[in-house]
């Protein structure tokens, strides 16, 4: 520190001293804590994994350790045994279906919201978004009375219908981003060439953004294969369960018929592992269409 | 960045609408068919799914009904049997703890990794493992949660090998406490990733620049991060409000199964609805009863919304 320095360096060395400890402190403390929250998740998916070709007496023994008998037969188990395989094709055709329908309902009305010159599309859009909002236990009451009239309580249509209504609000939201962000020269371009709004959105906007569509259809299809309020209102046969009901049954059962905990957690492996190999395959559309909507 | 973008909302409302109506009359009404072709089926899903059955749930919620028998007018006395019913209270209380409690330690944990995942290594790792809990299926954590902290569960014996007295994580007075965490385990992740995602939109400039004025890391956080990433915070909160009433299956299977429901301890809005009517051994079906209890809640939350966005709005800030 230079003599001419002498008035500001006081100020400074102060700064430093009373930034150095808590700044110090600042560096690593933070970092450990984060990795050790990191850690805690990675531990507790080992375990689960683990867990689920382990014995009842191994899970406890030694949470942490190896399997002594390798027991694959859980999965086995519980796939045809617990009504996991009915389960999880059930839950393919019922989200599958209600996924592909939200894509192909939400896209043209998030086109219509966002691109065309029409009084009460803006509020028309605000009434979208309040349906976020709106809880499913508000809704399963009426729904439940409704669907039995029509006949489509315990019907994996019933559950389609609904699943696509709940997924609606949030689609319509997501893609009206997506679409008011394609640059407006393309679809003047798109209207100099003659195209009618149906050759436009089909032509020009679907494929502008296919990775909107794509990760609506991500979204929705993560928060439908994990949903059981609605499935368990309104499934009752053994035929139409979903994967979620299917998790709950073998819990019940394991509540009443003492504990097979390796079947438990081969079951919540069955649950788990289609989700995390989506997420490790397709991380990015599902963070960023998770967080996409909140930063816009 | 916002004047841009509303400079850009300005000319799309104005120019074209001007000139098609001096224009093109036709071809303005031509655009009104397309706009109700394409809008039609969701309005109409929409209506059916979500709207109508809200609407018929405020109805419902003035009469007695089991759904068989003809229903039978009680006015408002539901609501006040709500107000002395100590499941419900209970259950009220329960979901405003898990908003402000489960909310305040989601945010403050948020803003705090956020602000230091930023200049991490390995941050997308990082961000990827503390997000994953929030797309894993809530029943499945849920089931792992227990089964972790049970009486003989693994903490206790993990514990136990470090020589630690069992806990009862899960007697009556903890079990609460328990779910709020597993609660917040769950979905942290997903508003830590939407902080991070606002803080990584700040210029690295004005941290820079706060560092050579020798700004503390708390105030960097406090004059840099909270201000210019307040927009993307306070959508965040509406969203965690949200997300906190509609909280269903991760309590649920905290202690509960197909036929019976988890100890009253746990119980939220959504709980005691499913509770009143379908869940239990013997369904209860007091439609009326369990939506009143849900319309009350769904206007709860609707004025706290509406006040939260009251208090978090303030002028823009332009980068």
């Amino acid at each position: 520190m230079s003599p001419q320095n002498t008035a500001r360096a006081p100020r400074r060395a102060f700064q430093r001293a009373t930034r150095s400890t808590p700044g110090r402190l600042f560096g690593w403390l933070p970092r450990l804590v984060i990795w050790l929250f990191v850690g805690f998740n990675l531990v507790v998916l080992a375990i689960t994994l683990l867990s689920s070709v382990k014995t009842t007496k191994d899970i406890f023994a030694a949470p942490l350790g190896l399997p002594t008998t390798w027991e694959w037969g859980n999965w086995s188990t519980a796939w045809s045994n617990s009504g996991f395989a009915v389960g999880a094709i059930n839950s393919l055709i019922v989200v599958g279906s209600a996924s592909i329908a939200v894509v192909a309902i939400a896209a043209p009305a998030a086109y219509a919201l966002s691109r065309m010159n029409v009084r009460w599309a803006k509020q028309l859009s605000t009434a979208f978004v309040l349906g976020i909002g709106i809880p499913p236990h508000i809704i399963i009451i009426p729904l439940f009375i409704e669907f039995s009239q029509l006949g489509l309580i315990n019907s994996k249509l019933g559950l389609i219908i609904v699943y696509t209504g709940v997924s609606l609000p949030f689609a319509v939201f997501l893609l009206t981003g997506f679409m008011a962000a394609v640059p407006k020269e393309i679809e003047e371009a798109a209207s100099l060439d003659g195209a009618g709004p149906i050759a436009t959105l089909v032509r020009i906007f679907l494929p502008t953004v296919r990775n909107g569509l794509l990760t609506v259809f991500i979204i929705t299809a993560v928060s439908l294969w994990n949903e059981v309020l609605i499935a368990l209102t309104f499934v009752q046969s053994n035929d139409n369960f979903t994967l979620g009901f299917s998790l709950m049954s073998l819990l019940s059962a394991i509540q009443y018929s003492g504990a097979d905990y390796g079947l438990l957690f081969a079951g919540v492996g069955i649950m788990l592992v289609p989700m995390l190999l989506l997420f490790v395959l397709l991380r990015r559309f599902v963070i960023e269409g998770m967080t996409l909507g909140v930063g816009k | 960045m916002s004047v841009l973008e509303s400079e850009r909302v300005g000319t799309d409302a104005d120019a074209p609408g001007r000139t098609a109506r001096t224009e093109a009359r036709p071809r303005q009404r031509s655009q009104r068919n397309w706009f109700v072709l394409f809008v039609l089926p969701a309005v109409v899903l929409y209506a059916l799914v979500l709207i109508g059955p809200t609407v018929f749930s405020i109805g419902v919620s003035l009469f007695q009904w089991n759904g068989l028998t003809p229903p039978e007018w009680r006015g408002l006395r539901n609501y006040e049997i709500l107000f002395r019913d100590p499941v419900f209270l209970r259950s009220l209380v329960n979901t405003l703890v898990i908003l402000l409690v489960g909310g305040a330690v989601i945010f403050i944990v948020g803003f705090f990794f956020a602000a230091f995942i930023r200049t991490m290594r390995g941050r997308n790792f990082i961000r990827s493992a503390l997000f994953f809990p929030f797309i894993a299926s809530p029943i499945a954590l849920s089931i792992v949660w227990g089964v972790l902290f049970q009486y003989r569960g693994i903490v206790n014996t993990l514990l136990g090998e470090l020589g630690i007295e069992p806990l009862e994580w899960l007697s009556s007075e903890n079990i609460f406490k328990m779910a709020v965490t597993g609660t917040i385990w769950v979905s942290a992740g997903l508003y830590l990733t939407i902080l991070l995602a606002g803080i990584d939109q700040i210029p690295p400039m004005y941290y820079e620049v706060a560092e050579l004025e020798g700004a503390s890391a708390f105030q960097r956080f406090r004059y840099v991060t909270l201000p210019l990433s307040w927009d993307v915070a306070s959508v965040a909160a509406i969203l965690w409000t949200i997300e906190a009433l509609k909280l269903f299956d991760f309590l649920f299977a905290f202690g509960g199964a197909t036929t019976t429901m988890p100890p009253v301890e746990i119980w939220n809005s959504s709980l005691f609805v499913y509770g009143q009517t379908f869940g239990d051994q013997v369904p209860a079906y007091r439609f009326g009863y369990a939506s009143a209890s849900a319309v009350l809640m769904l206007l709860l939350f609707g004025v706290i919304v509406v006040l939260l966005r009251r208090i978090l709005r303030r002028e823009p800030i332009e980068l």
